[in-house]
C-alpha cells in the first residue's frame, strides 16, 4: 500500500533536508503510530503520505513515494486525495466554513467529487452512525466542542473512503475528554473499517495499548521500527528526547534494583506492569 | 493579465478571510476609533497583490455585498462596484512592481483612491443624490454652494476623501507583505509582485 | 420560502412602489422589523439630503424660507423627496430580500442558477467567520487598551492606535490561510469534476413564474421610462 523507497526532502531555501533517505513499506490495514522529537519530521512525512509534499510545498524530493501504486509525486493532488485522507491538528481552521450544519460539513468532500446526491445522502448518513454524531449533526459546525469538531473531521475524512488516513497530532489541542472522544472514535475505525491509520502522537500509553506497528524517527530518519514493545522500550528513545511511558520508566527503574522479573521484557502498559510487579512478588515470596 | 488560474485553492482559502478583514478593520476604524477614513479596502488591496487584479476585485465586491447583509444595509451595495475597481487598479499597479518601495506604494494609493473617488461620485450623484449620510456631506454642501452641480461636487469630495483613505491601506499592506516571510508568500499565484529577489 | 427576487429600479414614480414593498412585508410577517430597520437606514440620509440639497441645489431658485445666508429652495426638496423615494425603494426592496432569505440560500440558488461555486464557499465562510475575527479583535482592543493604549483621545493618539491594532489582527488571520487551504485540498476541494450538493432548493412552480413575471414587467416599465424621456 505505502511504499517509499530512500525518500530524501528539503523544503524550499532550506539548508537540510526534512526527511532523509526514508525507506518504508506499510500493507496491512492497521494502526501505525509515528512517534519522534519536534523537528524529527513527522509532519513532513505526513505531508508526503498525503501529497502536499511535494505538490504544494515543492522543493526537492528524490527517491521513489508511492502509495496503492501511484506515484506521489506525478499524480494530481486532487486525486491523491482521494486515497488519502489527512486530519489536521487544529479542529477549527479544519473547517470549511461553507456549511452551516455538520451533516452537510461532512457531505463537503463528497459535494466536491460529485458524488450524486442519493448515494452521498447514504454515505455520510452511514459516517454519523459510525461516529455517533447524530446529536449534532444539525448543529453549526462552529458550536460544537473540539473534540467533536476533530470528530467531525475524522467523519468528513473518512467519507471519502481514502484507503490510508494519516492523523497529525489530531488531540494536541483538545482537553482530555476531547482527546479520549477523539481516540475511541479512531478505535471505532480501526476495529470495524479495513483501512491503515498512520497517526503521529505522542501519547504512549495509549500508543502502547492499540497501535500494532511504532515507528520513530529522529532528524528526518527512520531510527526505530517495529512492534510498540520493542520500540517503546527501546533505551533510545530517551537519548532522542522522546517521552518515555511511566510504566517504563518505573519498570525500569525497578529491574535496575532486581526489582523486575528479568526475563520478562519492560511494560508499555499499566496492565503489562502490573503483572511484571506480580509476578515479582510471587518470586520473592517462593525465595523467603 | 486577468488569467483565470490566479484563483487556486490558496487564494479561494484566502478571499473569505480578507472580506471579514476588510469588514472588521473597517469596522474598528469606523465604529471604535471613529477616525474619518473607511479602511475597509486592505482585504482587497492584500488580494490583489498576491492573488491578481480579478481576485482583488471579487474581494472588494464581496466584501460591500456582505457588509450589507450582515449589517442589514443595502445602501453600501451599489458601491461595491467600486470595491471591484479599487480591487483591479490595486492588482495592476502591484504587477507593475508599485508594492517594492514605500514610495511607490503611496503613489499607488493616491492614484486608486482618485479612481475610486471618480468611480463612487456617479453612484453617489445618481443614486443618492450626492449624499452619502456621513460626515462628508457638508463637503458636497459646500461644493454646491460655490457653484458645482451635484456630480462635480461628489467627486471633487471623493478626492479629498479617497486619496487619503487608500494610501493608509497600501501603506498598511505594504507593512504586513513586509512581514511575512517569503516561504510563506511563495505559495500565492501572484507572489513575485512582492518577493524581494 | 425561497424566492429569488429581484426589484428593479424606476426612475420617477418611485414612491408608487412603497405600495408594493410594503404590503409584501406583511404577507411575509415582516413589517415590523423591515419598517424598523428601513427607517434606520434612511434616517442619515433624509438628514443629510434634505439639508444639503435642500439649501445647496444646483441651480434652484425658488425660495421657500430663509434663514440669515440659507435659503431652502423647492426645487432642491423636490430633488431630495425624489431621491429619498429611490433610496427608500432600494433599502425597502433589498431589506425584504435579507430578511425573507437566509443568504446561504440565497448563494446557493445563484450557484444552482450557474454562478461558481466558489462564490458560495467565499460568501458563507466570510459570513460564519466574521464573528470569530471580531471577537479576535475586540479581545486584542482590550489587550492593548490594558496596556495603555488610548482609543478614545484625540485624533493623533487614535491614530496611532491604529497600527497596534490592525497589525496584529491581520496577521494573525493571514497565518491560518495556509492550512485553511491544504484542510480544502484534502477535502478535494481543487478536482477537476462539476460538484454536486447535499441541500436542495424547491422551486415551487409560482415561485418560478413570479420570477419572470417581475424580470418582464421590470424590463418593460425601464424600456418605456427611457423611450419616454
Amino acid at each position: 500500500m505505502i511504499q517509499l523507497d530512500h525518500v530524501t526532502y528539503t523544503y524550499p531555501q532550506a539548508k537540510h533536508p526534512a526527511l532523509s533517505d526514508i525507506s518504508l513499506e506499510i500493507t496491512e490495514s492497521s494502526l501505525v503510530a509515528i512517534v519522534g522529537p519536534s523537528g524529527a519530521g513527522k509532519s513532513s512525512l505526513c505531508a508526503l503520505l498525503a501529497g502536499f509534499i511535494p505538490h504544494h510545498f515543492h522543493g526537492i524530493l528524490q527517491g521513489r513515494a508511492l502509495v496503492h501504486g501511484q506515484d506521489i509525486a506525478n499524480t494530481p493532488l486532487a486525486e491523491l486525495v482521494t486515497h488519502v485522507g489527512y486530519v489536521f491538528q487544529n479542529p477549527f481552521t479544519q473547517l470549511s466554513g461553507a456549511k452551516l450544519t455538520t451533516r452537510e460539513e461532512i457531505a463537503f468532500g463528497l459535494e466536491n467529487l460529485g458524488v450524486p446526491r442519493l448515494e452521498m445522502a447514504e454515505r455520510v448518513d452511514r459516517v454519523i452512525e459510525l461516529f455517533s454524531l447524530r446529536d449534532i449533526a444539525n448543529r453549526s459546525p462552529y458550536e460544537i466542542s473540539g473534540g467533536e469538531m476533530q470528530r467531525v473531521a475524522l467523519a468528513s475524512i473518512f467519507v471519502m473512503k481514502p484507503r490510508v488516513l494519516v492523523l497529525d497530532e489530531p488531540t494536541a489541542q483538545l482537553d482530555p475528554l476531547g482527546a479520549r472522544q477523539v481516540f475511541e472514535a479512531i478505535r471505532t475505525l480501526t476495529n470495524t473499517q479495513s483501512v491503515t491509520v498512520i497517526i503521529v502522537e505522542d501519547k504512549t500509553e495509549w500508543i502502547a495499548t492499540f497501535a500494532d506497528r511504532v515507528i520513530t524517527l529522529h532528524e528526518g530518519r527512520v531510527v526505530l521500527d517495529g512492534s510498540p514493545d520493542a520500540v517503546l522500550t527501546s533505551p533510545l528513545l530517551a537519548e532522542i528526547g522522546i517521552r518515555v511511558s511511566h510504566y517504563t520508566q518505573a519498570a525500569r527503574a525497578a529491574s535496575r534494583h532486581r526489582l523486575w522479573p528479568s526475563e520478562l521484557a519492560l511494560p508499555t502498559t499499566l496492565d503489562k506492569a502490573i503483572d511484571g510487579f506480580k509476578r515479582a512478588r510471587k518470586k520473592y515470596e517462593n525465595l523467603g | 493579465m486577468r488569467l483565470k488560474s490566479d484563483f487556486t485553492t490558496i487564494t479561494l482559502a484566502l478571499i473569505p478571510v480578507a472580506i471579514v478583514i476588510n469588514i472588521v478593520v473597517g469596522n474598528i476604524v469606523q465604529v471604535v476609533l471613529k477616525l474619518p477614513i473607511y479602511l475597509d479596502s486592505i482585504g482587497t488591496v492584500l488580494v490583489a497583490v498576491l492573488a491578481g487584479p480579478l481576485a482583488g476585485a471579487v474581494t472588494g465586491a464581496l466584501s460591500n455585498i456582505i457588509w450589507g447583509i450582515l449589517f442589514s444595509n443595502p445602501t453600501i451595495m451599489p458601491f461595491a462596484i467600486t470595491a471591484f475597481c479599487i480591487g483591479l487598479v490595486a492588482g495592476w499597479l502591484a504587477g507593475r512592481g508599485i508594492l517594492k518601495n514605500i514610495l511607490a506604494t503611496i503613489v499607488g494609493g493616491l492614484l486608486t483612491g482618485a479612481v475610486a473617488a471618480i468611480v463612487s461620485a456617479p453612484i453617489a450623484a445618481y443614486i443618492f443624490g450626492g449624499i452619502t449620510g456621513s460626515g462628508t456631506d457638508w463637503l458636497v454642501a459646500f461644493f454646491q454652494a460655490t457653484g458645482a452641480n451635484i456630480l462635480q461636487a461628489a467627486t471633487l469630495q471623493g478626492l479629498i476623501s479617497d486619496p487619503l483613505d487608500k494610501t493608509i491601506s497600501f501603506l498598511v499592506v505594504w507593512i504586513i507583505l513586509r512581514g511575512m516571510s517569503q516561504r510563506y508568500l511563495s505559495h500565492f499565484p501572484r507572489a513575485n509582485n512582492v518577493i524581494r529577489s | 420560502m425561497l424566492i429569488g427576487f429581484s426589484a428593479r429600479w424606476p426612475h420617477l414614480p418611485v414612491a408608487l412602489f412603497v405600495f408594493l414593498i410594503l404590503p409584501l412585508a406583511v404577507w411575509g410577517q415582516l413589517l415590523r422589523e423591515l419598517g424598523r430597520t428601513t427607517l434606520a437606514v434612511i434616517f442619515p440620509f433624509a438628514l443629510s439630503i434634505t439639508l444639503v440639497q435642500g439649501f445647496f441645489y444646483p441651480g434652484a431658485t425658488h425660495v421657500i424660507f430663509s434663514l440669515g445666508p440659507f435659503a431652502l429652495k423647492e426645487e432642491g426638496l423636490l430633488f431630495a423627496y425624489g431621491t429619498l423615494g429611490k433610496i427608500l425603494l432600494l433599502a425597502g426592496a433589498g431589506l425584504l430580500l435579507l430578511f425573507s432569505t437566509h443568504p446561504a440560500d440565497l448563494i446557493l440558488a445563484l450557484v444552482q442558477h450557474g454562478f461558481p461555486n466558489a462564490l458560495a464557499y467565499i460568501v458563507v465562510t466570510a459570513i460564519q467567520l466574521l464573528p470569530h475575527m471580531q471577537a479576535k479583535a475586540m479581545a486584542i482592543v482590550n489587550a492593548q487598551r490594558a496596556r495603555g493604549l488610548e482609543t478614545e483621545t484625540n485624533l493623533w493618539r487614535r491614530s496611532r492606535a491604529l497600527l497596534a491594532l490592525v497589525g496584529p489582527l491581520v496577521f494573525s488571520a493571514l497565518v491560518d490561510v495556509h492550512e485553511r487551504a491544504l484542510a480544502l485540498e484534502a477535502r478535494a476541494f481543487s478536482a477537476p469534476c462539476s460538484k454536486t450538493s447535499l441541500k436542495e432548493l424547491h422551486d415551487t412552480r409560482e415561485e418560478a413564474l413570479a420570477r419572470w413575471a417581475i424580470i418582464v414587467l421590470s424590463i418593460a416599465f425601464i424600456a418605456w421610462q427611457i423611450g419616454g424621456l
